[in-house]
C-alpha cells in the first residue's frame, strides 16, 4: 500500500471511530490513538525521513493535511460534547436542594441595641446628635434644676434609688437618674445654642413588675432654639411615629403634668392592632407613648439660657415600652428583656 | 390617681345636652383622661325586686334553703338559696334565668333555670356584690332591700327602683390637680371644654349658719402647729344618726365609697362632691370638749378607724382632745371617737393640712385613706368653709342636724389670691398659632379665673381661683390652660425650622456599635444585664465591691451594688443558661461604675466576651483570642500578651493581659476555676475583657495601605516537632528573624498524642515568601534552609517530612 493509501485508511478508520464517540473520556482515548506518540500517524511520519526529497515533500504535505483534519475534527467534537453537557446540566448535575444549609456562625444583637440605633437614626435625620449624660447623677441635675423640689414624691426613697455617698454642698445627694431629663441642663451648660440633643441612656426607678423594670432605658430629645412652638413638638412626634411605627399611624397630644415642662403632654399613638377603632389592647384606639412638653422657663434659666429669647421642647420616653408597642412584638413581661435567657436573646 | 365621677351627679352642676360619647372624648382631650366607663346597671338586666314568702330547709343539703319568692304579677317561684340572713317578708333582689350576674363578685355567669341538689331553682336571690355592688359590703349575705325598696316595688326592675340609669367615669387625674378629683371640679372642666353651663358652688360665698346666743356645749379649739395645719374649722352639732336615703347611698357607692350612716355618709359626700375631706367626732368621746391640733408625742398609741393600733412619733400631726389623740390629722380618725348609732352630738371638722407632712406621716405609718390622698396633693385653705357649709346643709336636711355653737375657725394668716399678667402675643408665640385675646379670656373665665381688661400693650391680669392655688405658678401655666382648651388636636404639625447645630460627637459610641456588629456578625450573642448586682457576686468573681457604688435603698439586698465590672453578671448569666443550652458565646458592651472620691463615679464602657465549653485549655483560649484578633485588626492595633499582673479572677496559666503599645487594654483567658465554681458553673469559661476608652487611644482609624506586590509569592509548608515548652511565638520569631523573604506564617495543624513522643508537639505551618522580583526556587530553598537550621539550633526542632 502506498503512503497515501495508508493515510487514507487511517483517515477512514478515524472517521469511523469518531462517529461512535459519546463522551470526553472516549475522545481522549481516540486522541491518544490517532495523535499520540505511538499512533499510526506518527508511525507514518517516521517513514518520511527515509524518503527522497521530492517524495518527502509530497508525502509530508499529505500527512500534515490528515493531521490537521483530525485535529480539527477533535476540536469540533470537543465543542459539541461541551455544548451537549451544558444542555444537560439541569439533570446531570442536579443536587438535593432540600438539604439543610451550612450556616456561618451567627450572633445576635440585643433588641435594645437595635432599638437604640433605630431611634437614634430617626432623630439624627432632623439634626439631633446622640450624646450620653451620666446615669449616676446629682439631685441638682436629676431634680433640683428641673423644678422637682425636695418635697416632691419622686425624690423620696420609695421611688428613686440613692447612692451611699457624701452629698455635695450645692448639688445634693447622689442618685440613679430616674429619667434622661438629667441631661437637659447639662447640655445647656455647654453653652452652645441652638441645641438638638438625643440622650439615650439607662434610667432607674424603684419598681419591678410585668410592665416595669427597675433598670430601663429612656431616649430624651431636647430642642432649644428661638421660636420653638407646640406645633413643632407635634410635628416632631408625627415624624417619629410614622418612621418608627409606620406611615399609617397617627399621634395625638393630651394635657398632662410634669414639673419641668409647661405645657406638658402625654403623647398617644393610634393603636396598631385595631387601627384606631378601639380594642382591648388600647383605650379607644389610642396607646400611650410617653411624656413631653415645652421646657419651663425656670429650667432654661437653670441651664443659663435666656427664656425671653429662647424656647425649648423636650421629651423622654421609655425605650422598652416603645419597643414593646411595635405591632407584632408581644412581650408580656418587660423583665424578660434583661433576664438574658439565651432562648430569648437568640430570637433577635 | 383615679377618681370615679357619676355622670348624673356631675350634671347637677354642669347643665349639658351633649351626647355621652362626645362628652367623654372631649373631657379626656382637655386633660381629664377617662380611662373607662362603668354602667352601674350592668348586672341588673332581668333582676327584679322580690319578696320572701316562705323559707323551708332543702331536703338534701344542710346549708341550702328552698325559698318561695313572690315576683312579678303576684307570681311565686321556688329559688334555692344559701343566704343565712333570709327572713320571711324580706324584699330581695331576684335574678331571673337569663340574667348576667357577677358570681361571688368575681366571674361573670348567665343564670339558667336549673335544679340544685334535685330541687327546682328559678333564678337566684342575690348578694349586693353579685349585682356589681361589692362596695355595699355584706359579702355573700343576700342583699336586704328593705331599706331601699317598698312593698309596692315587688315585681319591678331593680335598676328602675334604684334609679341606676347612669354612667360612671373612671378618670385619671394628674397629681397637681386635686380640684379635678371631685364632682364639681370635673363639672367645671367639662363646662370649660364647652360641654355645658356651669353652676359653680365654689364661686359663691359659703353660707355657714351663725349660732345665736350661748354655745350649748363647751368646745375649745387650740391649734399648736399652724405650719402643718394652716386652717382648722370646727362646729358642734346635735344630730340624729340613721341610714342615709338611697339616693345618697347610691352616689357614694358609684363614686367608690361605702355607706355607713347618714353623718359619716355626708362627710364622704362632701369630699366626693367638692374635694374637701371632712370628719365628724362623737362629741361625747372628746375629753374636755377640747380639740388640740398638735404634734404627736414619741411612742403615743392610736387606735384608728380601721381597728389597727399605730405607734406615733414626734412630728406627726394629731388631732387630740385633752388627754389623747382622736385622729391622725388628715389621715384617719380614731375608732373610739367615731360616729356610731349612739352618737347624739358631733364635732364637725373641715381643715387644711400641709401636704408634705401628710405624706410623710402616712408613709411612716403605712396608713392610707381617701382624705389623705387628697390632702397630700395640697388643698386650699379657702376650700374648708365650702365643705363646712355644704356638710351643715346636708346634716340639717338628712340628719336633723342643728348647729348648737359658734363655728370655730383658726387659720394661719390671711389668704392672698395669686395673680399674673399674661401677654396674649407670648401665649400665641409658644403655641404656634393665633388665638385672639377674647377667646383666650373666655377660656380662662370658664375655668374660674378672674380676668381684667387688657392694657395698652394688650396685656391682661389674671387672678387665680383658690382651687388652683397649688398648680398655677406662673404665666406659662395659664398658656397651658388656653392651649389645652383650644385643643391640641386642632393644632397643625410643623417640622422644627432653624439651623442644625454642630455638636461634637461621642466617637466611642461609633466604636461600640462597630464592635457590637463585628461580634454579632461572627457568632456572639449580646446580653444586657442589670446594673445592680449582688455584692456577694462581686466577691465571688474576685472583684472588690468597694470599687463600685452601694445603693442605699435597693429593691433587694442582692441588687445593692452598682457594678464595677461586667464579670459577675456574665457569670450569673452563664450559670442560668448552662442547664438549657450548654455551649455559649456571649458578649456585653456596657458601662461600669467606678467610684471616685467626692465626685460622681466614672461611667466607663467595657467589653466582656465569654465562651463556655466542656473543656478548657488551649482551644478555648484560642477561640477567645481569635475574636480579640479580629477586633485588633479592624483597628490596626498591634497587641501583645503578657502573663504579668493578672488579677485573681483569671486562670494563672491560661490567661494574659492584652497590651497595645505597652499599655494594658484588657485581659484574655480562662476564668479561674475558683470563680467558676463559686457561681456553680460546671463548664469551663474563657473571657475577654477590654477597656474601650483605653483601646480607643490606640486605634488607627485612617490606616495607610501596602501596595500588593505584582510578583508571585512562594508558598512552602513545614512540619515541626518540638518540645512542649517551646511557645509558638518563639518559633515564629526565630523564623521571621532568619529570613528576609519570609512574609507570613500560618499555623494549620497542631498535634499532640500517641503518634509522637510524649512532651512534644507537632506543628504544621504555611510559609509565604516574597520579594521585589519573582523568586527562583533556589532563592526559596536557601531561605528555607536558613529557617530550618535556625529552628534546629535554637529550639531543637525536628523537621518532619
Amino acid at each position: 500500500m502506498s503512503f497515501k493509501d495508508e493515510l487514507q485508511k487511517l483517515r477512514a478508520s478515524f472517521d469511523t471511530d469518531l462517529a461512535t464517540v459519546s463522551g470526553d473520556d472516549e475522545l481522549e482515548v481516540l486522541r491518544v490513538k490517532y495523535l499520540g506518540r505511538k499512533s499510526g500517524l506518527q508511525d507514518l511520519m517516521r517513514l518520511l525521513k527515509d524518503m527522497t526529497n521530492d517524495e518527502r515533500k509530497d508525502a509530508g504535505q499529505a500527512a500534515n493535511e490528515v493531521k490537521k483534519a483530525i485535529e480539527s475534527a477533535f476540536d469540533l467534537t470537543t465543542t459539541e460534547l461541551e455544548r451537549a453537557r451544558l444542555e444537560n446540566l439541569a439533570t446531570e448535575e442536579a443536587i438535593d436542594i432540600s438539604l439543610p444549609g451550612i450556616a456561618p456562625p451567627v450572633g445576635h444583637l440585643h433588641m435594645t441595641t437595635t432599638a437604640i440605633r433605630e431611634i437614634e437614626g430617626i432623630f439624627a435625620r432632623l439634626g439631633f446628635t446622640r450624646v450620653r449624660h451620666p446615669e449616676v447623677e446629682w439631685e441638682w441635675y436629676a431634680f433640683e434644676t428641673l423644678r422637682v423640689g425636695p418635697d416632691h414624691p419622686a425624690r423620696d426613697n420609695w421611688e428613686t434609688f440613692f447612692i451611699d455617698a457624701p452629698a455635695d454642698d450645692k448639688k445634693g445627694k447622689m442618685v440613679l437618674t430616674p429619667h434622661t431629663t438629667n441631661g437637659d441642663v447639662r447640655e445647656m451648660e455647654r453653652g452652645d445654642l441652638p441645641i438638638r440633643m438625643m440622650n439615650i441612656n439607662k434610667t432607674y426607678r424603684r419598681q419591678s413588675d410585668v410592665s416595669h423594670v427597675p433598670m430601663f432605658h429612656q431616649f430624651e430629645g431636647l430642642l432649644i432654639d428661638e421660636g420653638v412652638t407646640i406645633t413643632d413638638l407635634k410635628g416632631l412626634f408625627e415624624h417619629f411615629a410614622k418612621e418608627y411605627f409606620g406611615a399609617d399611624r397617627e399621634i395625638r397630644l393630651r394635657p398632662h403634668h410634669f414639673r419641668f415642662t409647661e405645657p406638658s403632654f402625654e403623647v398617644d399613638i393610634s393603636c396598631g392592632l385595631c387601627h384606631g377603632k378601639g380594642c382591648r389592647m388600647c383605650k379607644d384606639g389610642w396607646v400611650e407613648l410617653g411624656g413631653a412638653g415645652m421646657l419651663h422657663p425656670d429650667v432654661l434659666k437653670a441651664g443659663g439660657v435666656d427664656p425671653e429669647k429662647y424656647g425649648g421642647l423636650a421629651f423622654g420616653w421609655g425605650l422598652e415600652r416603645t419597643v414593646s408597642m411595635r405591632a407584632g412584638l408581644n412581650i408580656s413581661d418587660l423583665r424578660t428583656m434583661y433576664s438574658n435567657d439565651v432562648r430569648f436573646l437568640q430570637q433577635f | 390617681m383615679n377618681t370615679l365621677i357619676p355622670f348624673n351627679w356631675l350634671k347637677e352642676y354642669c347643665k349639658t345636652d351633649v351626647d355621652l360619647k362626645t362628652f367623654i372624648k372631649r373631657l379626656s382631650l382637655v386633660g381629664n383622661e377617662i380611662e373607662r366607663t362603668i354602667r352601674p346597671d350592668k348586672y341588673l338586666a332581668r333582676v327584679l325586686v322580690g319578696r320572701v314568702k316562705e323559707i323551708n330547709p332543702h331536703p338534701d343539703a344542710d346549708k341550702l334553703q328552698l325559698v318561695t319568692t313572690e315576683i312579678n304579677g303576684g307570681k311565686t317561684v321556688q329559688i334555692v338559696c344559701g343566704g343565712t340572713n333570709l327572713e320571711g317578708g324580706q324584699l330581695v333582689a331576684v335574678a331571673l334565668p337569663g340574667a348576667l350576674v357577677s358570681w361571688h363578685g368575681d366571674n361573670e355567669l348567665t343564670l339558667e333555670e336549673t335544679k340544685i341538689r334535685g330541687q327546682e331553682s328559678f333564678g337566684m336571690i342575690c348578694a349586693a356584690e353579685e349585682l356589681g355592688f361589692p362596695g355595699l359590703g355584706g359579702g355573700t349575705n343576700i342583699w336586704d332591700l328593705s331599706g331601699v325598696a317598698k312593698d309596692s316595688d315587688v315585681g319591678r326592675d331593680l335598676a328602675e327602683v334604684l334609679d341606676l340609669d347612669d354612667t360612671v367615669f373612671d378618670i385619671e387625674m394628674t397629681t397637681n390637680r386635686p380640684d379635678g378629683m371631685a364632682v364639681v371640679g370635673q363639672a367645671r372642666e367639662a363646662c370649660a371644654a364647652a360641654l355645658g353651663d356651669m353652676d359653680d358652688p365654689l364661686k359663691k360665698v359659703p353660707k355657714i349658719p351663725v349660732h345665736e346666743g350661748d354655745d350649748k356645749y363647751v368646745f375649745n379649739l387650740q391649734v399648736d402647729e399652724h405650719d402643718l395645719c394652716p386652717r382648722y374649722m370646727g362646729v358642734v352639732m346635735d344630730v340624729k344618726v340613721g341610714p342615709s336615703p338611697w339616693w345618697l347611698q347610691k352616689r357614694l357607692i358609684l363614686a367608690g365609697a361605702k355607706p355607713i350612716n347618714n353623718v359619716v355618709d355626708i362627710t364622704n359626700y362632701v369630699r366626693l362632691e367638692l374635694g374637701q375631706p371632712m370628719h365628724a367626732f362623737d362629741y361625747n368621746k372628746i375629753d374636755g370638749g377640747k380639740i388640740v391640733v398638735r404634734s404627736a408625742k414619741q411612742g403615743e398609741k392610736f387606735l384608728a378607724l380601721n381597728e389597727e393600733e399605730y405607734e406615733l412619733s414626734e412630728g406627726m400631726l394629731v388631732i387630740a382632745d385633752e388627754s389623747k389623740p382622736v385622729a391622725v390629722g388628715g389621715v384617719m380618725g380614731g375608732l373610739d371617737s367615731g360616729v356610731s348609732g349612739l352618737t347624739k352630738t358631733i364635732i364637725l371638722e373641715s381643715a387644711t393640712f400641709d401636704p408634705l407632712s401628710i405624706r410623710e406621716t402616712w408613709r411612716a405609718l403605712n396608713l392610707q385613706s381617701d382624705s389623705q390622698a387628697l390632702y397630700e396633693k395640697g388643698l386650699s385653705t379657702e376650700l374648708a368653709p365650702h365643705g363646712m357649709a355644704r356638710a351643715i346643709e346636708l346634716l340639717r336636711v338628712l340628719a336633723h342636724g342643728q348647729v348648737v355653737g359658734k363655728v370655730q375657725d383658726d387659720r394661719k394668716g390671711d389668704y392672698v389670691h395669686r395673680a399674673f399678667s399674661l401677654d396674649p402675643k407670648k401665649v400665641n408665640k409658644l403655641i404656634g398659632i393665633e388665638i385672639d385675646t377674647n377667646t383666650q379670656i373666655g377660656m380662662l373665665s370658664r375655668l374660674g379665673f378672674e380676668v381684667s381688661d387688657t392694657d395698652q400693650d394688650g396685656v391682661y391680669e389674671v387672678k387665680v381661683p383658690f382651687w388652683r392655688d397649688m398648680d398655677i405658678e406662673s404665666d406659662v401655666d395659664l398658656t397651658e390652660e388656653i392651649a389645652r382648651l383650644y385643643g391640641y388636636e386642632n393644632l397643625p404639625s410643623t417640622i422644627p425650622s432653624g439651623v442644625i447645630p454642630r455638636r461634637e460627637r461621642d466617637t466611642l459610641l461609633d466604636r461600640e456599635n462597630e464592635i457590637k456588629d463585628l461580634l454579632a456578625g461572627s457568632g456572639w450573642t449580646e446580653v444586657y444585664a442589670n446594673s445592680f448586682i449582688d455584692p456577694e457576686d462581686a466577691v465571688r468573681a474576685g472583684i472588690d465591691p468597694a470599687l463600685g457604688l452601694i445603693v442605699m435603698n435597693p429593691l433587694a439586698q442582692d441588687q445593692a451594688l452598682m457594678r464595677p465590672s461586667l464579670i459577675p453578671n456574665m457569670m450569673r448569666t452563664i450559670a442560668e443558661n448552662e442547664q438549657r443550652e450548654g455551649v455559649e458565646r456571649l458578649f456585653e458592651l456596657q458601662r461600669v461604675y467606678l467610684k471616685r472620691e467626692g465626685d460622681l463615679p466614672e461611667e466607663r464602657s467595657m467589653l466582656l466576651v465569654a465562651i463556655v465549653d466542656e473543656v478548657g485549655g488551649e482551644d478555648l483560649f484560642r477561640h477567645m483570642k481569635g475574636s480579640l484578633e479580629i477586633i485588633m485588626s479592624k483597628y490596626h492595633a498591634e497587641f501583645e500578651l503578657s502573663r504579668e499582673g493578672l488579677s485573681s479572677q483569671w486562670h494563672p496559666g491560661r490567661s494574659a493581659r492584652v497590651l497595645v503599645d505597652g499599655e494594658a487594654v484588657g485581659t484574655l483567658g480562662e476564668v479561674h476555676p475558683i470563680v467558676v465554681q463559686a457561681f456553680g458553673v460546671e463548664y469551663k469559661v474563657a473571657m475577654m475583657e477590654i477597656d474601650l476608652p483605653m483601646l480607643q487611644k490606640h486605634m488607627k482609624l485612617d490606616p495607610s495601605y501596602d501596595e500588593p506586590t505584582e510578583f508571585p509569592a512562594a508558598l512552602r509548608d513545614l512540619a515541626l516537632l518540638v518540645d512542649e515548652k517551646v511557645a509558638y511565638r518563639e518559633l515564629t520569631e526565630t523564623m521571621m528573624d532568619s529570613s528576609k523573604l519570609l512574609k507570613s506564617i500560618e499555623l494549620f495543624d497542631l498535634y499532640r498524642g500517641s503518634q509522637i513522643e510524649k512532651g512534644k508537639k507537632s506543628l504544621a505551618v504555611h510559609l509565604t515568601l516574597a520579594d521585589d522580583h519573582t523568586l527562583t526556587s533556589e532563592e526559596v530553598d536557601v531561605d528555607i534552609k536558613k529557617i530550618t537550621d535556625e529552628l534546629i539550633s535554637t529550639h531543637g526542632v525536628v523537621i518532619r517530612d
